[in-house]
Formats: C-alpha cells, sequence, structure tokens
C-alpha cells in the first residue's frame, strides 16, 4: 500500500511492529464536529491549501492541524482531545461465510427508498437473492406499521456473490447510509462480510493507494426478531395486479397456514391486540382471492421462527415464477377507522379449535 | 400617487437620479444588519449610517458621482428611515437583468422620502416615511492615531470570515512587525483557530504596523461586516491607538464604480482587568 503521508512520524521509542496491543501508541478521541470545523469548506480547501501538518502535541494537550494555503497564508487549528481506550470489535472479517461486493450506487439506490426516519433494515439473503426490508421493534410506533418497505436484488446485480449461510441479519440503517456517503466520495465498491444476526456485519472498502476502512456494525440477535414481528399484520399490493389484494388477517387465514405458524399467531393475539391493525370491515368474498387455498399464506407477517427463514417466500403472488429482479414492493397498511378494531369481526374461515370462540 | 413631472424637481430639497437602482441596493446590503438608517445627504453624495449596540456602526458612502444627476438645496441634511423597506422598494420590479431608473426625492424635515421607479415602461411611486434622526456615535477614529493597517485582497478575508468558528465569542485580531504579522483568532468550544496572513503574501497590498497590537472583539458584532466583506474586492484593516477597529471595504459597483463602506468597532473589554477610573 502506498504511503497516504508525506511525512510519518509517531515519535521514537513506539514500535509499530508490537501490534495494536501497544500501550505506548497514543490514543485519543476528537469530536467529530470538532474536526469537521477544520474541514469546513471543502471547495476552499480544494483551491487553497497546499499542504496539512497534522501533530499531536501531548504537553499542551491539543491536536494541532496547520494548513499552509496559496498566497503564504497559514490556517492552524488547535483542537482538544481526549485520551480513551480504543474498543476493539471481535470479528474475523475473512472468516465471514457470506461475502457480498456491490458497486456503492446499487446500496444508495436501495435505501433511499426507505423512509428517511427508519432506523433500522433486515437484509435476508439467500442463494438466489437479496432481500432487504424495514425493521421496527417499537410497538408503539405508528408510523414504522404503517408501511413497510422491501427490495430484492438479484446476485447478478453484485460482482461478487458468496452465500454460505442463508441469514436475516438487521442493522441500523443510519449508519449504513453514512457507510454509503463515504462510498460515494471514495468511488470504490463496497465488500459487505457476514454471517448470522448477532453478529457483526463488516462493510469494507479498499483504496489500493491509501486506505483501507472496515466499518463494523452489531446486529441484532435472530433470536429476538420473533417477539417483535408478530404484532404486526399486513396486506400487500402487487404492484402488476391491483386487483388481486391480499389481505392476511390472522384470524379468517389462520385454518390454512401451516401448523408452526398459527401458534406464532396465537401468542400474539394472547398478548394483546393493541397492534393489529386489520382493516377486516371491507372483506367480502369477492375482494378474497379465490388462489389462496393454493399458496402458503405466509404471512405477509414476517414471522422469524427458526423452521422459517425465509419469511418472504411471496407466495401469495401469482407472479413467482418471475424472478424478483430489484422490486420495490412497498408494503402499505393502514387501518381505515380504528374504532371498528373493537367490533365484532366477521370470520369468513373460522378455525376449528380457535381459542378465542369467534 | 401622482407622477411627479420634470419641472417640479428644482423645488426639492434633494433630488438624485440613478439610471441602475442596483448600484443604490447593492451597497446598502453591505450595511443591512438593522432595520433603520439614517442617510446624511451632503454635496459630496449620500452616507448611510446602521449601528448597534452602541458598539459597531456601519457607513455606506454614495458619491454623487455615482447618480446621473445630484442636487441638493440645502447644506446638509439627515433623517432616519427605515431600511428594509427603503430595500425593498429599490428592489421591487425584482432581480431582473434590465436596469431600474430611480429618482429620489426629499423636501426636508418631516417629508418623506419619495422614489419614483421605472422599469421597462412601468413606473412605481414609493413615498417613505423619514424619521427624527437618532444621535449617531462618534467613533472618534482619525488617521493620525491609526497603529497598524492592511490593505488586503478581500478573498483571503472573505474566505477566513466565512470559516470562521461560531462558538467563539471573540474574534482577536492581532497585528505585529514580527511573524505572523496579521492573525485572526478564535476561541471556540472547538479549541483555538488562527489565520495568519504574513506580510509579505502576494494578497497584502500595504501592511504597516510599528507596534504590536492584540485585541478582541466581539464576534457577534462583526458577523455583519461578513456582508461587507462578501461584496467586497479589498479591504483596509486599521486599527488605532485605542484598539479601536476600522474596516474599509471598497465595493465595486455594475458600472465600476468605486464605493465604501466601513464598519467600526471597539473592541471587547476584559472585566476581569481592574479599570482606572477618574
Amino acid at each position: 500500500m502506498k504511503p497516504m503521508f508525506q511525512v510519518y512520524d509517531v515519535g521514537s521509542g513506539i514500535d509499530l511492529t508490537l501490534g495494536d496491543d501497544n500501550e505506548a501508541i497514543p490514543r485519543c478521541k476528537v469530536a467529530v464536529k470538532t474536526l469537521l470545523q477544520v474541514f469546513k469548506s471543502l471547495a476552499s480547501i480544494e483551491r487553497s491549501v497546499e499542504t496539512c501538518d497534522i501533530n499531536l502535541d501531548g504537553e499542551q494537550c491539543r491536536l494541532i492541524f496547520q494548513l499552509k494555503c496559496k498566497h503564504s497564508i497559514t490556517k492552524t487549528h488547535h483542537l482538544t482531545f481526549q485520551e480513551c481506550e480504543s474498543l476493539q470489535a471481535v470479528f474475523a472479517k475473512d472468516l465471514s461465510p457470506n461475502v457480498l461486493t456491490c458497486e456503492n450506487k446499487l446500496l444508495s439506490d436501495v435505501v433511499v427508498n426507505f423512509s428517511s426516519g427508519l432506523e433500522e433494515i433486515t437484509m435476508n439473503v439467500t442463494p438466489c437473492k437479496v432481500v432487504l426490508k424495514s425493521y421496527s421493534d417499537d410497538d408503539n410506533d405508528e408510523m414504522a406499521q404503517l408501511m413497510k418497505t422491501e427490495v430484492s436484488l438479484s446476485p447478478d446485480e453484485f460482482s461478487e456473490f458468496q452465500i454460505g449461510v442463508d441469514t436475516d441479519i438487521t442493522f441500523c440503517l443510519k449508519d449504513m447510509r453514512a457507510i454509503l456517503a463515504f462510498c460515494e466520495v471514495a468511488a470504490m465498491p463496497i465488500n459487505l462480510h457476514f454471517e448470522v444476526g448477532g453478529k457483526p456485519i463488516v462493510f469494507s472498502l479498499v483504496h489500493e493507494d491509501y486506505f483501507r476502512a472496515n466499518f463494523v456494525l452489531a446486529t441484532i440477535a435472530s433470536d429476538s426478531n420473533s417477539q417483535h414481528s408478530n404484532a404486526t399484520a399486513n396486506f400487500t399490493t402487487n404492484t402488476t395486479n391491483r386487483s388481486q389484494i391480499k389481505r392476511s388477517i390472522s384470524n379468517s387465514s389462520k385454518s390454512k397456514l401451516p401448523k408452526t405458524n398459527s401458534k406464532h399467531l396465537r401468542k400474539s393475539q394472547a398478548q394483546g391486540h393493541k397492534t393489529l391493525p386489520q382493516a377486516k370491515d371491507k372483506i367480502s368474498a369477492d375482494e378474497m382471492d379465490c388462489n389462496v387455498s393454493d399458496h402458503k399464506i405466509s404471512p405477509e407477517i414476517p414471522l422469524q421462527s427458526e423452521n422459517e427463514v425465509n419469511v418472504t417466500e411471496y407466495k401469495g403472488f401469482s407472479s413467482l415464477e418471475e424472478p424478483c429482479f430489484k422490486k420495490v414492493k412497498s408494503v402499505f397498511f393502514a387501518p381505515s377507522q380504528y374504532e371498528q378494531l373493537n367490533y365484532t369481526r366477521t370470520v369468513l374461515a373460522p378455525d376449528s379449535d380457535s381459542e378465542d370462540g369467534t | 400617487m401622482v407622477l411627479r413631472s420634470q419641472t417640479v424637481d428644482e423645488d426639492f430639497a434633494l433630488n438624485a437620479c440613478i439610471e441602475n437602482a442596483r448600484n443604490v441596493s447593492h451597497i446598502l446590503k453591505a450595511i443591512h444588519f438593522k432595520d433603520t438608517a439614517t442617510i446624511f445627504a451632503t454635496e459630496n453624495g449620500l452616507k448611510v449610517t446602521v449601528e448597534d449596540s452602541k458598539c459597531i456602526q456601519a457607513n455606506a458612502f454614495i458619491q454623487d458621482q455615482v447618480f446621473q444627476e445630484y442636487s441638493i438645496r440645502d447644506e446638509a441634511l439627515t433623517f432616519q428611515i427605515n431600511l428594509d423597506i427603503l430595500q425593498e422598494c429599490l428592489s421591487i420590479f425584482g432581480s431582473t437583468n434590465s436596469a431600474t431608473s430611480m429618482r429620489m426625492m426629499y423636501n426636508g424635515y418631516g417629508t418623506p422620502l419619495v422614489l419614483t421607479l421605472e422599469e421597462d415602461g412601468a413606473v412605481t411611486d414609493c413615498s417613505i416615511k423619514t424619521m427624527e434622526p437618532d444621535d449617531i456615535l462618534d467613533f472618534e477614529f482619525s488617521a493620525a492615531n491609526v497603529v497598524d493597517k492592511i490593505i488586503m485582497k478581500a478573498e483571503c478575508l472573505r474566505e477566513a470570515f466565512n470559516e470562521m468558528d461560531v462558538t467563539s465569542e471573540v474574534l482577536q485580531i492581532t497585528m505585529s512587525p514580527h511573524p505572523p504579522h496579521f492573525r485572526l483568532a478564535t476561541f471556540g468550544l472547538l479549541g483555538q483557530s488562527h489565520h495568519d496572513i504574513p506580510k509579505d503574501s502576494d494578497m497584502v497590498e500595504f501592511f504597516e504596523c510599528n507596534e504590536t497590537q492584540s485585541n478582541k472583539y466581539r464576534l457577534n458584532l462583526l458577523k455583519p461586516s461578513v456582508k461587507a466583506v462578501n461584496l467586497a474586492s479589498k479591504v483596509c484593516v486599521r486599527i488605532d491607538h485605542r484598539g479601536f477597529l476600522s474596516l474599509q471595504f471598497m465595493i465595486k459597483n455594475e458600472n465600476g464604480q468605486i464605493c465604501f463602506v466601513e464598519y467600526y468597532c471597539c473592541p471587547d473589554e476584559e472585566f476581569n482587568e481592574p479599570t482606572c477610573t477618574k
């Protein structure tokens, strides 16, 4: 790797070959806002700065940036810093069973579809495709319950696509957006290394000439997913055929669900109906898709049981046979009248062993 | 409003006409940080003054040569006017490529300032109430007392002012015969920053400094001068023996004529210093 710095002097007495555990290496942290102040106006920096000297003055406790500009002008910034212990993320990037490499534009175009307030995103990978969907673990967050977004990507979109373990992995979308913004500036492809939920996901970027960047994000452990996603029921609109509005209502379709799913559903009902917005009032036989019996109605309720890794099999869509190439499926759900939730529901296909007696 | 005909004009105490009203509004932008301004009209032209907190004063000089016609009956006329309204009237036709011509008339104490603006055949009459002028601060800044002086191209000061650390309460200006010759320093939450301009820089046209002087000025008071820096082509920074700061900005208008804008600011006193009372 070529050196990024023209002069790099860490002072005598520090043996760089000892690695990160070397106590003698000074470690400090600087507020990002403070650092950004130095590089406030990028346009003027590109235009006028000739060299930048960075010095760590231990005695005065200042990190000094001296920018020498054209016309002999000098800008000096003495920034305060704090000493700290560095966090070491425990991860073995090279041992990750799942590796994806793509241009940053691909992921940037994908994340643009998700609402800006969304905190976390779930990535579901199988050898056939990669699906990114919005994630919400906050039952009280009505906005999150109202709209869920999903985007599917095919393996062709990636320059490297290696999936050793099918998995759902959930991590912070905001962090991902920041990483993608950096990749755009660096104009480099991005690599994702990950295993399963609970283990870190690493976004890495190598600029051959100057730097390597590893962004390690924590992910939500997969067993906690199941409790959160039970609560929502939703209906999907197939973007190609509006008449096939499928409503998967947990009560009425219970009988058609495979056993494992119905257990989860009952559990969710026992927990309370507060987050079961279900637009049952408008159901008629016409609207129910006659193809229902042919398909496994799996949940548009995104259950994350161990038996079901691929929650979104989309078997409810008649156009399943086509591979999903980067299709944006915006799943919209909104109760038309909230008050009616408490009214007696018309159950079209009651479960014979129904507990709630409706 | 009645359109005033040419023949009535000689009766006015002040009568000025300009082909491009932007030449006036452009200069006034550089001092527009308060809503009222005091206008002094003399035979040499107009001086528009804006003040704040009794600590900072900005003056814009629009010489009579900038106007196509300029006549004044009395020695000097003074009145106070709402600068927001004046600027709005001057740009009443919006920002277009064609020039708006303006006639400005004032008939002495108690009368309104009348503006007639014309662009492409459309004519607007504005009558703006004038007010009793408040006393203007006299900073007693004389050229004889100037200790340090530097004239430089506005670009370098523009960068410095625009990048300044806004969390700093003060701006310290240090001028010295030794390097760094001219230093702008801020002390903010982020740390200390210096912007140094040496006297031999090619941006500096004139540098005179006899003794090292370092003075602090409230950054929020100097903030309005950023407007002037952005419009100027050259800046002259002068500090007198009391530490009072004078910033003079040379601003070129669309016709290439030069107008000057001046800012005076008094230094920030350190409260922990013992003060001598007489």
